[in-house]
């Protein structure tokens, strides 16, 4: 009797860990970690998620036929790197690129376009020795005109820190926001910027969000931008941009060129309106690609870049002479 | 559609009212964790690692019915099995009530029930180097039958339990294909929490499997205190859109104050 009791508590134990037995049955086996399999997967999430195939009127199933034939298990490493490369370079879109040992292949979208912008200029000439530093941002007052200078949106701006560089011009009669060679970061940190600059509720941006794999499968939302307790600056506001102006720095051109006293002064900017997301693939290469794409309220593709309202470029004349061109047409623009 | 499944919801709720037990126990436990997930709108590969657990229940069991309401709460640190310091925070939470009704009438040494559940469960990751899509997570609720297994051999005291619970309705809250807001709550273009809540999808077996099963010991230690040592195994598969895949390996210990002797 006592030995069937330990018969059945045995058996009990076995019945309940039993069905973990099948857990492989349920799961799958993990991605194979080869050449093929690599590039299948990296072909097939992008055929799934990328979102702006229809956009650059790109057939992914012939770039397929490309480089698929040169895909095979026992290839060097440094071969099939290159072969994902160049199909990614087939998008031609800044926020899609692969990292691995090897390096690093991205699109670059300022390919032919005037630099307009000389860092040292602006710092010697016109921001000078009262250069004032906050939250990486640079300011001074050029003038009677307040000059801030965003070099990137991947610094955390705060609100403290906003509102100290727009108190500080409080008493100037226009702000030149430079956002040259900006390549982009957090659009949180853009919000926190424009926030002060919007005097009403606007709608900014159209963002298509993919709901399923089909190329043309979107849903959309509209963004807003709110002002909630800004400084409501009026004053006559220039930005400054050159095709480097790139993601999150796109956005915040594109949301400040919805406002009537904001004017856009360079060159059209590099685009980026997709929001880059990550993944990666079984030999652990990391890559990213655009998951949604954005339109402006007036149905421009914020892809294709933010046009200004004033083409400006950068002359050869102005830069010997430690002139830029930019920030005087900016200060002209103000004075009229 | 929504509405019916929290009419159905509630009303099941609204059956449980308590009884008046004669041997309701509350229970504390924690333990250790070992985590697998397969979660595509983060990443193709599985990510695998463990962590710990902690567990507040409630729990009542007679010659009429067996009651389980169980809150857990997990985090983890998982990683996939290459080499690129890719890494990611899980945490788990769930609240899962089980309510079982005993086969036969009498107290007898093999206890069979037979019953419903309704579990939640909550995973979300956190990847630690990705900045756009770093977040992600899983919200289901689960409907189903369970099946209560009570085997006490020797004396009233130790027990041999087993609890399976396998979901036949659910309803399952995922980020859409590559965003975090889910897709029904962008097809409607909302973006607040209602819209969130409300943009999920209702499931069958078709596109989401969990099996849930509980195995463990019970021995009472004193008068009013039992002590537990279990193995629990959690299971889910989700087929839309982004694959999700996650599998849950609890070891923990609890022990049990019974309010009545």
């Amino acid at each position: 009797m006592i030995k069937s009791r330990y018969i059945y508590v045995t058996l009990f134990m076995i019945l309940g860990a039993g069905i973990i037995s099948c857990e492989r049955l349920f799961r799958g086996d993990d991605p194979a970690n080869n050449p093929v399999n690599d590039f299948e997967m990296l072909w097939q999430n992008l055929d799934r998620k990328y979102s702006l195939f229809s956009t650059k009127g790109l057939n992914w199933d012939s770039i397929y036929q490309v480089y698929r034939p040169d895909i095979h298990n026992g290839m060097h490493d440094t071969i099939l790197f290159k072969s994902l490369g160049n199909m990614l370079l087939e998008l031609k879109d800044g926020h899609t690129d692969i990292q691995s040992p090897y390096g690093h292949i991205q699109y670059d979208y300022t390919v032919g376009s005037s630099r307009n912008f000389v860092p040292h200029i602006v710092k010697v000439n016109y921001l000078g020795t009262g250069e004032k530093e906050q939250d990486g941002m640079l300011y001074n007052i050029i003038d009677t005109v307040g000059y801030l200078n965003i070099e990137s949106f991947s610094t955390e701006i705060t609100e403290g820190g906003i509102r100290e560089v727009l108190n500080y011009f409080s008493d100037t009669k226009g702000i030149i926001i430079d956002v040259r060679n900006n390549s982009g970061g957090n659009d949180r940190y853009c919000k926190i910027i424009t926030n002060h600059f919007f005097d009403q509720k606007r709608k900014v941006e159209i963002n298509h969000y993919k709901t399923g794999p089909g190329h043309d499968d979107f849903g959309t939302i509209d963004q807003y931008i709110e002002p909630e307790d800004g400084l409501g600056i009026s004053n006559p506001t220039v930005i400054l941009t050159n095709r480097t102006c790139f993601s999150a720095c796109n956005s915040f051109v594109s949301w400040m060129s919805s406002l009537p006293h904001v004017s856009i002064v360079g060159d059209t900017t590099g685009g980026g309106g997709g929001t880059p997301h990550f993944s990666e693939l079984p030999n652990g290469w990391i890559y990213r690609y655009s998951a949604n794409k954005s339109y402006r309220p007036d149905g421009i593709n914020m892809d294709n870049g933010i046009p200004p309202d004033h083409y400006v470029t950068m002359t050869e004349r102005d830069s010997t002479h430690w002139k830029d061109t930019l920030i005087e047409y900016a200060l002209d623009l103000i004075d009229q | 559609m929504m509405r019916l499944f929290l009419t159905i919801c509630f009303s099941i709720l609204s059956l449980h009212a308590w009884p008046q037990q004669d041997k309701m126990m509350v229970g504390v436990g924690t333990g250790w964790n070992a985590n697998m997930i397969l979660d595509e709108f983060l990443s193709p590969m599985p990510y695998r690692g463990n962590g710990y657990m902690f567990q507040v229940s409630l729990n009542d069991q007679n010659d009429r019915f067996y009651d389980k309401l169980a809150i857990i709460y997990q985090k983890s640190k998982i990683s996939p099995d290459i080499n690129n310091h890719s890494a990611a925070h899980l945490y788990r939470g769930s609240i899962d009530w089980i309510r079982t009704y005993h086969l036969g009438s009498e107290a007898e040494k093999w206890m069979i029930y037979l019953g419903f559940h309704f579990l939640s469960s909550y995973n979300a990751s956190s990847h630690t180097n990705w900045p756009n899509n770093s977040y992600s997570h899983c919200l289901a609720f689960n409907l189903g039958p369970s099946l209560v297994i009570d085997y006490a051999p020797w004396q009233k005291d130790l027990h041999f339990m087993w609890e399976l619970s396998v979901p036949v309705l659910n309803y399952i809250i995922r980020p859409s294909l590559v965003s975090i807001i889910p897709e029904g709550s962008i097809k409607r273009s909302r973006q607040d929490f209602w819209g969130f809540v409300s943009g999920g999808s209702i499931t069958s077996l078709h596109e989401y499997q969990r099996i849930y099963s509980n195995l463990f010991i019970s021995y009472r230690v004193a008068a009013r205190f039992t002590a537990r040592a279990g193995y629990q195994w959690d299971f889910q598969n989700y087929t839309v859109n982004n694959h999700y895949q996650s599998v849950n390996h609890l070891i923990y210990v609890s022990i049990y104050y019974r309010f009545r002797k």
